[in-house]
């Protein structure tokens, strides 16, 4: 199905957040001093950059495979690191801190962007794309949410 | 200057939203039982008649539209109202599931999110097929 120009618009926005985010995991990824922060923001550039695929793929007229089990096995490790992050608080370095808030309202917006462009599709397979990669944002703010939760960088009230 | 094609839906946009909360404010004026609501009610129909005039002029249009082929007004202004609904619950979802600690309930709130997303497709195929939403 040839894509309306309103439904490019959005992919177009899509698309410059997930440039931005990846420009931001990098440079962040460069900053952080915390080793542990450094891998998660290196890895969440090379999820940002399946995302901008993704996206050009959809631009170009094509419906991305959604790969399930490569995000099986993501949610595994995610889990087995939460465990092992217990306990671990203390000494904030506020530098990191500054980092991973700015980069988790980053993530909230992308996912805002994801969940305004949905509704306007026609095509139901780019909805579904274009759902699961809201899903990993959601699941990428997870990760850094838990990782400031257990350095006592996220108060929960 | 001339608008872009972005500019010129975005706008088109909010025009939309505009007939629908002054369709919306029309009616629960009309419903409202307490006069003191009725007034609030009537007196923001002539505030939103203003930002649509507004808008309408950014557009080059007069504020009211010309009715695309047997589109049921009443019908078609439910189903917008509705698909707003389900849009704002979605993006409510989406704010809550960022400060969830237990990850069960993200993954629940995120399948709630979903099928949000999913009633949303339904009124908007619905809306498609009689010609109510309009896709630039």
């Amino acid at each position: 199905m040839q894509l309306s120009p309103k439904e490019q618009n959005f992919l177009n926005d899509a698309k410059s957040q997930e440039i931005l985010c990846i420009k931001k995991y990098n440079n962040y990824a460069d900053q952080a001093q915390d080793p542990e922060l450094k891998q998660i923001f290196q890895k969440l550039a090379g999820k940002e950059q399946e995302h901008l695929n993704s996206i050009n793929q959809i631009l170009s007229g094509q419906i991305p495979a959604v790969n399930q089990q490569n995000q099986q096995q993501q949610q595994q490790q995610q889990t087995q690191k939460q465990a092992s992050w217990q306990g671990q608080t203390g000494f904030v370095n506020q530098q990191d801190a500054d980092l991973c808030h700015d980069i988790l309202s980053t993530e909230k917006y992308a996912s805002q962007t994801y969940d305004t462009a949905i509704f306007e599709f026609r095509d139901p397979n780019i909805r579904q794309v274009l759902n699961h990669i809201q899903k990993e944002e959601q699941e990428h703010g997870e990760e850094i949410f838990n990782y400031m939760q257990s350095k006592g960088m996220y108060k929960v009230q | 200057m001339q608008l872009s094609q972005k500019e010129k839906m975005l706008l088109e946009d909010l025009q939309s939203h505009e007939q629908m909360v002054i369709q919306k404010c029309t009616d629960y004026a009309n419903q409202a039982q307490d006069p003191q609501l009725k007034q609030l009610f009537q007196s923001m129909v002539q505030q939103e008649q203003q930002h649509i005039q507004k808008i309408s002029q950014k557009l080059n249009q007069t504020p009211a539209q010309e009715q695309t082929g047997q589109v049921n007004q009443k019908d078609a202004m439910m189903c917008q109202d509705m698909l707003s609904s389900k849009k704002y619950l979605s993006s409510v979802y989406n704010t809550a599931i960022f400060e969830i600690q237990d990850k069960a309930i993200r993954q629940e709130l995120n399948a709630i999110q979903s099928d949000k997303q999913k009633l949303g497709e339904e009124i908007f195929r619905y809306m498609q097929s009689k010609g109510m939403y309009q896709v630039h």
